[in-house]
């Protein structure tokens, strides 16, 4: 009854089982927004994530962070998210903003739309600051590719998407699109993709955790392999 | 609790972080404020996600009685939810839930489970309404089942929140429990039946009363081992229409009503010594005198039932019978009944009819199925054509050979909604004095004619009525038609039959009627009817419902009724085509197309919840006609089944396209079993 009280130990794995139900797993449905798409050089602008209980997104539990990249941004990145130099410069110091985000994360289960991308930055942000994202991951593209393969003809949804950028994706699922790349707005849409996914997922046995990493799992440690 | 509407959260979360906490326990409120992502230097008012939440709420009552900043803390508690369409979002018998749904897109519906199992749809709601106040105000709602109609996104906000919304803001309070009272059980009516300004003050009288308040007699009770004499005899001396049966711990556990002595005792010849457990009906329908007489009333509609037992605290104490409810409501249709026989003559009957008109909409604010009210009416029509013919003969003499007075079409299914044409037939037995007979059941139609005019039937169109010598023959010529009709069928001069095979006896000797129709059985029974059956199908599936209706507007080009819909040739009209065709290929003698319905022995494997889907779909499309035609008598236009998409709410087109894809089912089905038929037919 006093369950609460107690503090949570940092769980980052075996926090949930293969067998809990997707429908008692508590995500954070992420998203960043970077210098460049170069893995090497990048740094991180800004992130934005929001918290899921189940399928309920939970508009209270949410996470954005600007972060003071400590470089210049490059002019043709601007343009995408349109966080200029002078706006990141009032930002917190990274390692500050990746404390705060691990402790909303906690152990939930991370959500994202092509998260390895994000997951490869936060980790490579992380390395020397004593902090690591270990969480178990999903990557809604993943997932969508899945649900097509998987989906009974019945379904009138058309049959192959040429693009899987998220804008294409929410469409696809019946969402109304807004202006994108804010790392907030675009981690709420994710959850949006994502909670509907899930439903259809269930609907075609997609039961547990298990069930959900063998199909859409992100790798756990891309990191290290890159190190090693 | 006053709260600070611009702190950010932190500050109005648990007081729980004073120094007298452990340090353990404070590192768990640290946790646990940080789980939730609320940081004081960080005002969720500055998220877009938040503002999009708030942007909503602003509009939906009573959430708009809230400034931004108020709701913008409100958004920090707000989560978004996801049902796929068909999700039972809350189910009835189950805890009330501490949450408050906002629908945000999509629909959902609130259905009551009846006692023998049917689903009652009381209410909808659709964006930027809400539905599980009642369970959040402690309310009785386990009796409501919340499902969603299609893929739905709701914002639900737990109790808790609206427990200090309404404690803090006097008009969310006000908007709450005005709504609890009126929107809760009253929607579904506001929504499909006083839109066409039908709320009087007698509806108020039933949303509001108790049933206590209107409790007309006590209830009569007997212990279980009381004979069907002593029942009888306690009956006898009251002035009770029914008498409770109580077990020894004084709950009722059945119901004896006067049917039961005339339908069980008497028709069973049951002796007088059994004990009444034998011959009551169980479960008990019983409402606590503290609910609303609305409840009492669902109660009978929903079971069929006239006899409700209202108790105090559990135990029995008194009986509401529908006629109380309809003295309540002002006129009751038995009353209407009598009031048709009493009068004298043509003129008065004309009058009467006039003023029976009232009938219908009175029906649909008491809350009776569309299928009850057009049974109620054709119930009223028939009486008044009896009448008619009781006239005729005291004009005319005794008619010289028996005859039958037959309806056809829409009054032979019972179907019929606002006044429509005259469909009327008359056989009469072969022999006797022909000339004669022919003389007298002329002089008769054209009587009967006039006389229906003067009442307010119009003419048929199609000129099948009665006053046409084509359908006022004797017997033999009757079978004849049949015959031809069956076993020479083609697609030409088949469209009589439609009317033909819906035809039902109102008036003089029935035995008529019964020797055509145990004919009519044995032909279709043989082989040759075969293609009789396929030119029927062939027809019935001529008119495809508009499914492109929302997309393409599939509506009428030109004329009077250019850029509407009809309601009778696209949408009743598919299902009791294709309906006709399966019952007469089961033998059935049923005419209305429910009851054809219900006597269908089964159906194809292919499409098994076809059947429930159809009922709903006919009660949902007779409903949006006779509503369409209440707002055309208000607006003093004339009756027609056309209806103008643009008047129609989001939710009727929805539940349109659905009853339209039932049709379309149907038709499949139908298309299916009588394929090769019908491209045999087409081919001709």
């Amino acid at each position: 009854m006093f369950r609460w009280l107690k503090p949570e130990l940092p769980q980052a794995e075996g926090a949930f089982s293969k067998s809990t139900p997707l429908d008692a797993l508590r995500y954070v449905v992420l998203d960043t927004e970077m210098t460049s798409l170069d893995r090497r050089s990048n740094r991180l602008l800004s992130i934005g994530a929001i918290a899921m209980d189940g399928s309920r997104i939970k508009v209270g539990e949410q996470f954005y962070r600007v972060v003071n990249p400590g470089v210049p941004v490059p002019a043709e990145s601007v343009v995408i998210h349109r966080l200029r130099s002078q706006d990141v410069e009032g930002g917190e110091p990274c390692a500050k903003a990746l404390q705060d985000l691990c402790r909303f994360i906690q152990d939930a289960v991370l959500v994202g739309h092509f998260v390895s991308l994000d997951l490869k930055l936060l980790r490579k942000e992380m390395d020397g600051t004593g902090h690591e994202l270990n969480n178990l991951a999903v990557d809604t593209a993943r997932v969508h590719q899945w649900i097509l393969r998987h989906q009974r003809y019945s379904d009138d949804l058309p049959m192959q998407l040429e693009k899987l950028d998220l804008t294409a994706l929410a469409t696809h699922y019946g969402l109304e699109v807004h202006d994108a790349h804010h790392a907030l707005d675009d981690a709420f849409l994710t959850a949006r993709v994502w909670q509907v996914m899930m439903h259809k997922a269930q609907a075609q046995g997609i039961r547990n955790l298990g069930d959900l990493l063998r199909i859409a799992g992100a790798p756990r440690f891309p990191g290290r392999w890159f190190h090693s | 609790m006053k709260v600070l509407s611009s702190a950010p959260l932190s500050c109005v979360r648990p007081t729980l972080t004073s120094a007298a906490l452990t340090p353990n326990i404070r590192l768990a409120c640290r946790e646990f404020a940080l789980r939730l992502g609320v940081e004081s230097s960080h005002s969720l008012s500055q998220s877009v996600v938040t503002e999009t939440v708030v942007a909503f709420l602003k509009n939906v009552p009573p959430f708009q009685f809230l400034s931004t900043s108020e709701l913008a803390r409100l958004a920090g508690h707000v989560a978004l939810e996801f049902f796929p369409k068909d999700t039972v979002i809350l189910s009835a018998g189950h805890s009330a839930q501490d949450t408050l749904y906002v629908v945000h897109k999509g629909g959902v519906k609130l259905t009551l489970r009846s006692q023998v199992g049917k689903q009652l749809v009381l209410d909808m709601r659709s964006e930027g309404e809400i539905f599980g106040l009642l369970s959040l105000m402690g309310r009785d709602l386990t009796r409501l089942d919340v499902t969603a109609i299609e893929d739905t996104l709701c914002y639900s906000i737990p109790g808790k929140e609206m427990q200090r919304l309404i404690s803090s803001h006097a008009e969310v309070a006000n908007y709450l429990l005005r709504t609890s009272v009126t929107r809760y059980m009253d929607r579904s009516l506001q929504e499909l039946r006083t839109q066409t300004g039908l709320m009087g003050d007698t509806e108020r009288l039933l949303y509001s009363l108790a049933v206590k308040d209107v409790l007309a007699a006590p209830a009569l009770l007997c212990a279980e081992d009381t004979t069907i004499r002593e029942a009888a005899q306690m009956l006898a001396s009251s002035k009770a229409t029914c008498v409770f049966v109580v077990d020894a711990s004084g709950t009722a556990v059945g119901i004896v009503t006067d049917r039961d002595f005339a339908e069980k005792v008497a028709a069973q010849a049951l002796p007088l010594e059994l004990k009444v457990t034998e011959i009551m009906s169980r479960p008990v329908a019983a409402v606590e005198g503290s609910e609303r007489v609305f409840h009492a009333l669902l109660a009978m509609v929903s079971g069929n039932i006239h006899h409700v037992l209202v108790t105090q605290q559990g135990v029995p104490a008194g009986v509401l019978t529908a006629h109380d409810l309809m003295v309540l409501q002002g006129k009751s249709p038995l009353n209407v009944v009598r009031f048709v026989e009493a009068q004298p003559n043509v003129q008065d009957l004309a009058s009467a009819q006039n003023r029976i008109s009232g009938l219908l909409p009175l029906l649909l604010r008491e809350g009776a199925k569309a299928s009850h009210v057009t049974r109620v009416v054709a119930e009223v029509n028939d009486r008044v054509t009896a009448k008619i013919l009781q006239f005729a003969e005291a004009k005319l003499g005794p008619a010289p050979v028996p005859y039958c007075w037959l309806v056809l079409g829409s009054e032979g299914r019972r179907e019929q909604t606002f006044k429509t044409d005259q469909d009327n037939a008359l056989i009469y037995s072969d022999g006797g004095d022909e000339p004669a007979a022919r003389e007298y059941f002329t002089q008769l139609a054209m009587f009967a004619q006039e006389a229906l005019v003067a009442c307010g039937y119009p003419l048929c169109p199609g000129n099948y009525m009665a006053s046409n010598l084509r359908w006022r023959q004797p017997l033999r010529v009757w079978l004849s038609y049949f015959h031809d009709r069956i076993t020479e069928a083609d697609l030409h001069g088949t469209e009589d039959a439609l009317i033909m095979f819906d035809m039902r006896p109102v008036a003089g000797d029935f035995s008529l009627f019964e020797k055509l129709a145990a004919q009519r059985r044995e032909w279709l029974k043989q082989k040759d009817a075969g293609t009789f059956k396929s030119v029927l199908a062939c027809i019935s599936v001529a008119h495809k419902p508009p499914l492109g209706f929302f997309r393409n507007f599939v509506l009428e080009r030109s004329g009077e009724h250019k850029n509407q819909l009809d309601l009778k040739l696209f949408g009743t009209g598919p299902i009791v085509n294709a309906v006709r065709v399966f019952a007469l290929d089961a033998g059935s003698e049923h005419t209305n197309t429910l009851d054809r319905l219900a006597a269908l022995p089964g159906w194809p494997d292919r499409d098994p919840a076809l059947l429930q889907d159809l009922e709903d779909a006919f009660e949902f499309l007779t409903l949006l006609r006779i509503e369409c035609q209440l707002r055309q008598v208000r607006e003093g236009q004339p009756l027609s089944n056309y209806v103008a998409p643009e008047i129609l709410t989001n939710l009727q087109r929805s539940l349109l396209r659905e009853a339209f894809r039932a049709s379309v089912r149907a038709q499949a089905v139908l298309e299916e079993a009588f394929r090769t038929a019908i491209w045999a037919q087409m081919g001709r």
